[in-house]
């Protein structure tokens, strides 16, 4: 009889336990620890925060999904990990403390035999002054309440645009290292919709702001696209998107701090400015959840287990490299943490070995540069193949080997879509294979498959975003069949 | 790490010189008979996607 203990119910962990719930028989305990009573579509956060859909039709409680799956549930926060054990034991060990209304503050501790790290990001608002909707001067959508937030600020900047008021609404990446920026893009352009329906476009200017060096990057070093016999890039499709909708752009940028109505950047050429703005939705960086991590002595090891940034060290290369010397090989397969065979971490938890983007500084010394994306289908994918790797485990011995799911080896897909109506709403579809680029298989096209990598832009991909919208909720709910859906 | 900032941050400049599509590319992309067969194709191509990638492989 096996305990797997689970953190975090996000996109991976949550695939994660319903996986490892069908493969394994009851006599073994699924846990799942989630600070979270809900768990939240998040890529649909971005029609929550235009106001075109409610906060209910993207999130669930999860206590009734597990309650019938047969998945323990905890809501806590786990606080410290104990992978060799404590004084009354070798076994592994996670120390939490609850967040439920009814025990909240209530510590207990876990013992394990499988972990599984999917804690996600923390949401590193502080890294710039005034940035973020708690105590800050700008909006977020990374959780379905600020989102909520965004719809009621983006609401009052409509009804003063409604009075005939100019309105500057300033979009984009809230530092130098933030990921996501398929997120921000598409935001953007759900903005420039809702103004467009409300009648107001004209009177209100829409700036994206990015740390990319280039529109099309997306963290992932931008694309290869193939249209209408032509090669083309990312770069130029973005492009020409800004263009027709007239979305004026800032590049290369690192926000410095957010004051009221005011954000001061760098740009890569080291030049300093200011822009002010009526609203301002401005992504954080992501950090690692930075899990406290203890030997069986009680010493404190977390620099063995995780990296600087909080996020867990898996089987990548974390060699030093220059971006000329990075290589696909470089990436996790298998997502096993250093030096315990039984802790995995996934998702945004594990620690990429480098960007996909190429890192830049500006003259004076900041770093501007994206980090690499490991959300939605990847994710789900490295939940199932952990649990494919534990269930192995359990049922046929611990020297099975582990499954593999690279992210040089998989694609991924980006629809930013507007509109949630079927014949309203229109969508920039994109998808990449791989998503970290394979230089060695691809040296001609970027490092991606170009027949699995395009753009497009109409009324078919943005009926592609809701066909996922409810698929994926539909699965995360565990409804008949839920498996036979891809993650 | 580059220190060499990038060729161009003139963004205003470089969105004004990229294509804009043109009123019948437009109406392409509203086209309902049209946007059927292309998200019959983008779901073809996600399969695909998926498919390749997705897949189980072990150590």
């Amino acid at each position: 009889m096996s305990r797997i203990v689970i953190l975090g119910a996000g996109i991976s962990g949550h695939t994660a336990a319903l996986h490892l719930r069908r493969m394994l028989g009851k006599q073994h305990t699924v846990t799942v620890v989630s600070p979270n009573a809900d768990w939240n579509w998040i890529p649909s956060n971005i029609w929550v925060g235009v106001g075109q859909m409610d906060k209910r039709q993207v999130t669930f409680p999860l206590a009734p999904i597990y309650a019938r799956k047969g998945i323990e549930f905890k809501q806590a926060r786990a606080v410290a990990l104990r992978p060799e054990g404590d004084s009354a034991g070798d076994q592994g060990a996670v120390d939490v403390v609850s967040t439920a209304p009814e025990t909240d503050g209530a510590e207990e501790r876990i013992r394990y035999d499988y972990l599984i790290n999917a804690t996600g990001p923390k949401l590193n608002f502080p890294a710039t002054p005034g940035l973020g909707p708690d105590g800050g001067h700008s909006v977020s959508v990374c959780t379905a309440n600020h989102a909520v937030d965004a719809s009621e600020a983006l609401s009052a900047v409509i009804e003063r645009l409604r009075a005939g008021e100019r309105q500057r609404l300033l979009i984009g990446m809230g530092h130098g290292t933030c990921t996501c920026e398929g997120a921000a893009f598409e935001y953007t352009f759900n903005v420039d919709h809702a103004l467009r329906e409300a009648g107001v476009r004209d009177l209100a200017e829409v700036v994206y702001i990015t740390n990319e060096a280039s529109l099309g990057d997306f963290g992932v070093g931008g694309m290869v696209f193939r249209q209408q016999g032509f090669e083309t890039t990312s770069k130029t499709w973005s492009e020409s998107l800004f263009r027709e909708r007239g979305v004026r752009a800032i590049l290369g940028a690192h926000v410095q701090r957010v004051e009221d109505g005011v954000a001061h950047y760098e740009q890569l050429d080291g030049s300093e400015q200011s822009i002010a703005f009526d609203f301002a939705m401005l992504l954080p960086p992501f950090r690692g959840a930075g899990l406290p991590v203890f030997d069986a002595a009680g010493e404190d090891i977390t620099d063995q287990v995780n990296n600087p940034g909080g996020f867990m060290k898996v089987d990548a290369d974390y060699a030093p490299k220059s971006p000329e010397d990075w290589r696909a090989d470089d990436w996790p397969r298998t997502y096993q943490s250093v030096g315990y065979r039984n802790i995995f971490a996934v998702g945004i938890a594990f620690a990429p070995p480098h960007p996909i983007s190429i890192p830049r500084k500006s003259p004076n010394g900041t770093v501007i540069a994206p980090s690499p994306p490991r959300t939605g289908m990847p994710s789900g994918v490295m939940g199932r193949t952990v649990a494919k790797t534990i269930a192995d485990r359990i049922k046929s011995g611990d020297d099975s080997l582990a499954h593999t799911a690279s992210m040089a080896s998989m694609g991924a897909a980006c629809v930013a879509s507007t509109g949630p109506g079927l014949r309203s709403g229109t969508a920039a579809a994109m998808t990449m294979f791989p998503i970290v680029p394979d230089y060695e298989q691809y040296p001609r096209t970027g490092g991606r498959n170009i027949k699995d990598t395009f753009g497009e832009i109409g009324l078919g991909a943005h009926w592609l975003k809701l066909l996922l919208h409810h698929l994926f909720i539909y699965k995360a709910k565990a409804k008949p069949g839920w498996y036979l859906i891809p993650e | 790490m580059t220190t060499t900032p990038p060729p161009n941050l003139d963004a205003d400049a470089l969105i004004q010189s990229a294509p804009l599509p043109t009123r019948r590319t437009l109406r392409r992309r509203a086209s309902l008979p049209l946007q059927v067969l292309r998200f019959g194709v983008l779901n073809v191509r996600m399969l695909r996607m998926v498919g390749k990638g997705h897949g189980d492989t072990r150590e």
